[in-house]
C-alpha cells in the first residue's frame, strides 16, 4: 500500500516516498538474496486487494522472480487486506513461491537433498476471519524445524483489527518451533521459548504513527534448533514523532533549538528521508505566541532542514493553573470541568463523540476510537480555556 | 484585594498625584467634567491589565510631565504590595509587583488577579456609562451568553468572539454541506481521485484479461502453426500426385498390359538368337550331308575305273630307291678307293722318302732297316697285290732312299725312323680302307647284280625304272587317293548326322527352358517375354510414390484437384489468420508491458492517499474545534441549569432593591432567549420594553450580581463606576446607591461622578463613604 502523509517535499523526494512501499520490499529482497537465505517468508498482507494496484502486484512478482533467479524460495499466506476471494489472488506468481490456501497446508523446505524445515501455513479465504485460525495449524513431529506462517492478532493488540485471534500462550504450546506472524505493523518478539513468536512489522512505516526501524528479521537457525533473531531495517524513509512540551520554555527561541536538537537527533540515527510529524504540547508561555497565524508553517520551514515535515501540531494551553482555575468555580472551571468529566465518564464522552458524527461517519475517515477521542477532548479543554481566557 | 493609594505619575492630564488612603468601602471622587474622572478609571484598569494600544485615545499618554504610569498600594489579604507600571519594551507596559523585598512582573499580577481577564475586569468590574448600556446593543441572542460570560468571567464580546471564531476555524476545515472548507475541498479532491480510481479501476482486471487473452491467442496459435504444417503437408501430397499422375497412369496402363499378357516371367537368355543359331547349323549340316553323299557317289565310280598294283610298285620303287642308294655309293667307293691309293701312294712315297731320308741320314739297323724293308716290301707286296706295283717299286724306292738317308743321316735315324713308322702305320690303315672300300665296291656289285642281274647300273637304267616306277605309283596314288576320298566322305556323314543330333538335342533343351512345346510357341513366348520386360522395364523408370496411409484413396481421385483447391484456400485462411493473431499478441504483449509500466492508478493511490492524510490532520482539527465548541456549549448548559439562578438570584435581589420591589425576578430562559424581567404583578418584559433608567438598572444589577457571584471564588477584585448614574432619578439613583452599598460589604467601590446631588445623596445614604474632591 501507498506511503500515506502529505508531505512538502522535492517532487523526485515524493516519489521517493510514495514508491517507498515497494522499494522497501526491494530491499528485503536484496537483503534475502546477500544474506544467501535458504528463503523468505511473508505473513499476508503483501498487497491491498481494494487498491488493486497493479504496479504493486507487478513489483512483487519481479520481486520474486529475482529470488526464482537465485532458486530461493518464499512462502507467503494471504492475509486481510489480501485475501483468497479479493482482487489480486489469482495473479501469477514465478513457482518459487509457495502459496498457502485457506486450509492449514505443510510443505516441506529442502536443501541439498535433505529436508531442513517445514512450513505450515494458512491464508484468509475472505477479508474478515474471527475464527482461530492459529489452532488449525499443527505442526509435524517429524519435521527437523517447524515454522508456522499466520496472518493474525495474537494477544488482542489495539489498533489492529482482532482477526484470526490467538494467544502467546496458545501459540507456545501449539509445538511449533518458529511463529512468523503478519498482520500488526510494529515490530515485536512476542515470545522465544519453547517457540519464537515474532512480528516483523511491516518492511516500511506507511503513516505518522509507524515511526522507528521497520523491516524484517533474519532468522538464523543453527544446527541445535536454536534461532537467532537479527532485526533488519528495510525502511526507505523513517517515520519520526516529535513530541515537544512548552511546559518549562520561556521563548519560541527555546522551543525553536528543542525541535531542531530533536530533530537531528531524530535524522542522526537514520541513513535516510526521516519524515517528522511533530505534536507541541504542554501549558506555558510560549502557548500566546504560538497562536499566531501562519505558525506551525514557519516553525516547518525551520524544521524542513533538518528532517521532513509531516506536520506541525500545536495542541498548547496557556500558561494558567488549570488545577486552580478548575478550582474557581467559573464557567471556566464549569467548562475544565465538564471536560474532564467528560474524560472520565465514557457515556458523556459519547455524546460529544456524537457531534463529530457528521464529519466521521464519512466513510473516509477512521473511526474514533476512544484514546482518539480522549486526546482530542483534552485538546479541546486547553483550546476553550485558552480562547475563553484569551486577552 | 482592595487599593490603599494611588499614585498617578504622569497619565492624561494627570501629573504627580497621590489619593490615600482611599477606604475599604464606598470611595466617591467628583469633580467638574474635563478634571479626569474618565482618565482616573483607565489608569486604575492599566495599571491591571496594561496601558492601550499606542496612538489610541485610551492610552492617556502623559499630557502634563511625568513618566507615564504610576502605582498602586494594595492590600491582598494581609500583605501589602505595590504595582507599578513603567512604559516598556511592551506596548502594556513594565509592571513590577513589590511585596516586601521582592518583586514580581507581569505574572505574578496575572496571579494576584486570579485569572480575571481585562475584559472581564472592563465589563464586570471597572465600567462606565458605554460598557454598562453593552448590554442592550448585544444580539438579543447573545444575552444569555453574555450573562454566562460575564460569570465566567469573560467579556460578551470575548465570549462571542470565542464561539465566532470557534464557529469560523470549524467552517474554514469542514461543513457539512460547504463547498470551500480545507475538508470539503479535500473531499472534492478525494472524489477527483477516487474517479481517476474508479477509472483506473478495471486496468487491473483489463490486465488479467490480457493475461488470458495472451495465453489463449499462444493456444490459437500453436494450433493455427500445427494446422497450417498439416495443410501445407497436405498441399505438398496433392501437388506431388499431381505431378505423378501422368506416372501414374502410364503406370496403371502398364499394368493392365502386363495383366492381359500371359504370365511369362522367364525366358532363355538370347534364346530366338540361339534358337535360329541352331537350326542354321543344322540346315548346314543337312546341306554339307547331301553334298557328302553325291562326292561319294562320285568318288566309288571313278574307283571302280581305276586298278592298281601297289605291291609291285612297291617293290619297284624298292629296287629303285636301293639303286638309287647304290649308284651313290658306288661312285662314293670309287672316290675313295681313288683317294685311298692315293693317299697310299703318297704315303708310300713319303715312307720311302723317309725310308730313303733315313738311310741318308743313319744307317738303320740291319733288324730296322730289315723290317723297314719288309715293310717297305710287305707294302710293294700289298701295292702289287692291288696292282699297283709301280707304287710299290717307288715305293722301294723311297725304302732305299730312305735307308741311305738313314744312313746319311745317323742321327736322325731314330725320327726318320719313326717317321717311316708313322707312314707304315698310316700306310696300314690307308690298307686296311681300302680293302674295305673294295669290299664295299663288291658288295655293291653284288647286290647290283641281284637287282638287275648286271653287274653295271647306269643312271639311264634307273631313270627308265623310275619313270616306270612313277607311272605305277600315280596309278596307284590315283586309286588309294579315291578310295580315301570315299571314306572321308562316309566320316564327314557319321560326323554329320551326330551333330545334327547334338543340334537337336539342344534345340530340345532350349524349348523346355522357354517353356515351349514348339518351336513357333517358343517365339512366341520370347515375343511376349520381350514385350513384358520391356513394359517391366519402363514400370522400373516410372517414379513411385511413397505410400501415405489414408491418402492414397482411389476416390479420392476424382475429388483431388478440388481438394487441392480447397486445402489452398484453407492455407492462405490459415496463414491470414495466424498473421492476425500474432499480430494480436504483438499488440497485447505491448499492452500488457504498457499496463505494466503504467503508474497512473498507483499515483492515484498515492495521491489519495496524502489527500486522506491531509483530511485525517484537518478532521483532527475540526475535530477537536468541534468538541471545544460542544464543551462551551454544554458548559453554557450547565451554568444556565446550575450556575446561572445563583446570579440572577443575586441580579433579582439587587434589582428588587433598586426598583423598590416593583420587579421581582430577573429570568434568563434557557432556550436561549433574551433575559427577562418579571414584575411583581408576574408580567415578564423584556429590557427593550423597559425604561433607559429601569433597563440600566437592571443591567447593573447584574453586574453586581456577577461581581458577587465572582466572589466567592476569587478575591474580590476594586469595583470602578464611571457616572453610571446619569440616567436615574433620584429615586432611582437611591435605590441603586442602596444596592451598592449592600456591595460594599465585601467590595471596594470607587465611584466617579460630576454631579454633586450624587455625592449629597451618597453622604446621606452612606455615611461611612469616603469623599474625595478631584479638584
Amino acid at each position: 500500500s501507498p506511503f500515506r502523509g502529505s508531505v512538502s517535499a522535492s517532487a523526485a523526494l515524493k516519489e521517493r516516498l510514495q514508491s517507498a512501499t515497494l522499494a522497501a520490499l526491494r530491499r528485503v529482497v536484496d537483503h534475502t538474496i546477500t544474506s544467501r537465505a535458504d528463503f523468505l517468508i511473508i505473513a499476508g498482507d503483501i498487497y491491498d486487494s481494494k487498491d488493486r494496484n497493479l504496479r504493486a502486484l507487478v513489483s512483487f512478482r519481479n520481486e520474486m522472480e529475482r529470488l526464482a533467479e537465485r532458486n530461493i524460495r518464499a512462502f507467503i499466506v494471504h492475509g486481510n487486506h489480501d485475501p483468497l476471494n479479493g482482487w489480486g489472488s489469482g495473479f501469477q506468481l514465478p513457482p518459487n513461491v509457495v502459496t498457502f490456501g485457506g486450509h492449514a497446508d505443510t510443505e516441506p523446505f529442502i536443501r541439498r537433498g535433505r529436508e531442513a524445515a517445514r512450513i505450515t501455513g494458512v491464508s484468509y479465504m475472505r477479508e474478515r476471519v474471527t475464527d482461530n485460525l492459529a489452532s488449525s495449524l499443527k505442526p509435524d513431529g517429524a519435521a527437523p524445524y517447524s515454522i508456522a506462517v499466520l496472518h493474525a492478532n495474537v494477544g488482542h493488540q489495539s489498533g489492529h483489527a482482532d482477526y484470526a485471534p490467538a494467544t502467546v500462550a496458545e501459540l507456545s504450546a501449539a509445538g511449533f518451533d518458529y511463529w512468523a506472524l503478519g498482520h500488526v505493523h510494529t515490530t515485536s518478539v512476542l515470545a522465544v521459548e519453547p517457540a519464537v513468536i515474532v512480528y516483523p512489522g511491516n518492511t516500511q512505516g506507511r503513516n505518522p504513527r509507524e515511526t522507528g526501524p521497520r523491516g524484517c528479521y533474519q532468522v538464523n537457525v543453527d544446527t541445535h534448533g536454536r534461532a537467532h533473531l537479527e532485526f533488519i531495517d528495510t525502511s526507505i524513509a523513517r517515520w519520526t514523532h516529535l513530541e515537544i512540551s512548552i511546559a518549562n520554555m520561556t521563548s519560541i527561541g527555546q522551543l525553536v533549538d528543542c525541535m531542531l536538537q530533536r530533530a537531528r537527533s531524530a535524522a542522526g540515527s537514520f541513513n535516510g528521508p526521516t519524515v517528522a510529524r511533530c505534536t507541541i504540547r504542554g501549558n506555558g508561555v510560549v502557548h500566546r505566541d504560538l497562536q499566531r497565524d501562519q505558525m506551525s508553517e514557519e516553525l516547518a520551514e525551520v524544521l524542513s532542514s533538518t528532517v521532513i515535515v509531516e506536520s506541525i501540531r500545536i495542541a498548547t494551553g496557556p500558561g494558567l493553573d488549570f488545577a486552580s482555575l478548575a478550582r474557581t468555580e467559573t464557567m471556566v472551571s464549569d467548562f475544565l470541568n465538564l471536560a474532564d468529566r467528560a474524560l472520565e465518564d465514557p457515556e458523556l464522552r459519547q455524546r460529544f463523540a456524537d457531534c463529530l458524527a457528521p464529519l466521521f461517519r464519512r466513510k473516509e475517515l477512521p473511526v474514533v476510537d476512544d484514546a482518539r477521542l480522549r486526546e482530542w477532548i483534552e485538546r479541546a479543554s486547553a483550546l476553550g480555556a485558552d480562547l475563553l481566557l484569551d486577552i | 484585594m482592595r487599593i490603599e493609594s494611588i499614585h498617578i505619575d504622569g497619565f492624561g492630564v494627570w501629573n504627580d498625584k497621590t489619593w490615600g488612603p482611599i477606604g475599604p468601602g464606598l470611595n466617591v471622587f467628583h469633580g467638574p467634567n474635563e478634571t479626569g474622572k474618565s482618565t482616573f478609571m483607565a489608569f486604575i484598569r492599566s495599571m491591571f491589565f496594561g496601558f492601550e494600544k499606542r496612538g489610541t485615545a485610551k492610552r492617556y499618554e502623559p499630557l502634563k510631565g511625568g513618566t507615564h504610569g504610576g502605582h498602586l498600594d494594595l492590600l491582598v489579604g494581609d500583605t501589602r504590595l505595590r504595582v507599578e507600571r513603567k512604559p516598556g519594551r511592551h506596548v502594556r507596559g513594565a509592571v513590577t509587583v513589590y511585596a516586601g523585598e521582592a518583586t514580581g512582573d507581569e505574572t505574578a499580577l496575572e496571579r494576584l488577579l486570579c485569572g480575571t481577564t481585562k475584559t472581564l475586569y472592563h465589563n464586570v468590574f471597572a465600567f462606565g456609562l458605554e460598557e454598562l448600556e453593552q448590554f442592550h446593543t448585544l444580539q438579543e441572542s447573545e444575552i444569555a451568553t453574555h450573562i454566562s460570560g460575564a460569570g465566567l468571567g469573560v467579556g460578551a464580546s470575548r465570549w462571542a468572539s470565542v464561539q465566532k471564531d470557534l464557529e469560523e476555524r470549524q467552517a474554514a476545515l469542514f461543513l457539512p454541506r460547504g463547498q470551500n472548507s480545507t475538508i470539503n475541498v479535500a473531499f472534492k479532491q478525494l472524489e477527483a481521485v477516487r474517479d481517476d480510481l474508479d477509472r483506473t479501476e478495471h486496468q487491473p482486471q483489463d490486465y488479467l484479461t490480457a493475461h488470458e487473452t495472451r495465453m489463449r491467442l499462444a493456444a490459437e496459435l500453436s494450433t493455427l502453426e500445427e494446422t497450417v504444417a498439416e495443410v501445407s503437408r497436405r498441399i505438398q501430397h496433392y501437388a506431388k500426385r499431381a505431378n505423378n499422375r501422368p506416372y501414374m497412369e502410364r503406370r496403371n496402363k502398364i499394368e493392365g498390359w502386363l495383366k492381359q499378357l500371359p504370365q511369362v516371367d522367364s525366358f532363355p537368355e538370347g534364346g530366338v538368337e540361339r534358337l535360329d543359331l541352331l537350326q542354321k547349323q543344322r540346315q548346314a549340316l543337312l546341306d554339307e550331308g547331301m553334298k557328302k553323299d553325291r562326292e561319294a557317289e562320285v568318288l566309288r565310280l571313278r574307283r571302280m575305273q581305276v586298278r592298281a598294283d601297289s605291291e609291285e610298285c612297291g617293290r619297284r620303287g624298292q629296287i629303285i630307291e636301293s639303286l638309287r642308294s647304290l649308284l651313290p655309293r658306288v661312285d662314293a667307293a670309287g672316290r675313295v678307293y681313288v683317294a685311298g691309293i692315293e693317299r697310299r701312294d703318297a704315303i708310300m712315297q713319303e715312307r720311302r722318302a723317309l725310308v730313303t731320308g733315313l738311310v741318308n741320314i743313319m744307317p738303320p739297323s740291319s733288324l730296322a732297316f730289315g723290317l723297314f724293308i719288309a715293310l717297305i716290301w710287305i707294302g710293294v707286296a700289298g701295292l702289287n697285290v692291288a696292282g699297283h706295283e709301280y707304287i710299290g717299286g717307288g715305293l722301294g724306292t723311297i725304302s732305299v732312299v730312305a735307308m741311305i738317308w738313314y744312313r746319311d743321316r745317323l742321327k736322325c735315324a731314330a725320327a726318320q725312323k719313326k717317321q717311316i713308322q708313322e707312314c707304315s702305320d698310316r700306310l696300314d690303315t690307308c690298307e686296311k680302307e681300302l680293302r674295305r672300300t673294295e669290299n664295299e665296291a663288291r658288295e655293291i656289285e653284288t647286290e647290283i647284280r641281284r637287282l638287275t642281274g648286271k653287274n653295271e647300273i647306269t643312271q639311264a637304267d634307273i631313270d627308265q625304272r623310275a619313270a616306270e616306277l612313277d607311272r605305277l605309283l600315280k596309278i596307284n596314288d590315283d586309286a588309294r587317293l579315291l578310295d580315301e576320298g570315299a571314306a572321308r566322305c562316309e566320316g564327314d556323314l557319321v560326323r554329320i548326322a551326330q551333330q545334327i543330333t547334338e543340334i537337336d538335342k539342344t534345340v530340345a533343351s532350349l524349348l523346355a527352358e522357354g517353356n515351349a512345346s514348339n518351336e513357333r510357341e517358343f517365339l512366341e513366348r520370347a515375343e511376349i517375354y520381350k514385350q513384358r520386360r520391356q513394359l517391366r522395364n519402363e514400370l522400373d523408370k516410372i517414379p513411385i510414390e511413397t505410400a501415405e496411409p489414408g491418402l492414397l484413396f482411389e476416390d479420392m481421385r476424382a475429388d483431388e484437384d478440388a481438394a487441392f483447391q480447397a486445402a489452398q484456400t484453407e492455407l492462405a485462411e490459415l496463414e491470414r489468420r495466424l498473421l492476425e493473431v500474432r499480430h494480436e499478441t504483438g499488440r497485447v504483449e505491448e499492452r500488457i508491458a504498457m499496463m505494466e509500466k503504467s503508474e497512473e492508478r498507483s499515483r492515484a493511490l498515492s495521491r489519495q492517499e496524502t489527500i486522506l492524510a491531509r483530511i485525517d490532520e484537518a478532521a483532527e482539527q475540526w475535530a477537536v474545534i468541534t468538541l471545544c465548541r460542544a464543551l462551551l456549549d454544554e458548559t453554557r448548559k450547565v451554568y444556565e441549569t446550575e450556575r446561572q439562578p445563583e446570579v440572577l438570584r443575586q441580579a433579582s435581589s439587587f434589582y428588587n432593591v433598586m426598583t423598590e420591589g416593583r420587579y421581582t425576578r430577573v429570568i434568563a430562559p434557557l432556550d436561549g432567549g433574551e433575559i427577562q424581567v418579571e414584575r411583581t404583578d408576574g408580567v415578564r418584559l423584556a429590557p427593550q420594553v423597559l425604561s433607559r433608567g429601569t433597563a440600566e438598572q437592571l443591567y447593573l444589577s447584574m453586574r453586581l450580581a456577577l461581581v458577587r457571584e465572582y466572589a466567592n471564588h476569587v478575591d474580590p477584585l476594586p469595583i470602578v463606576f464611571d457616572d453610571i448614574f446619569v440616567n436615574f432619578d433620584p429615586d432611582r439613583s437611591r435605590t441603586s446607591l442602596k444596592a451598592v452599598h449592600d456591595l460594599c460589604a465585601t467590595h471596594q467601590v470607587l465611584m466617579f461622578t460630576c454631579h454633586p446631588h450624587l455625592v449629597k445623596q451618597v453622604e446621606e445614604i452612606i455615611p461611612e463613604a469616603k469623599i474625595f474632591s478631584l479638584e
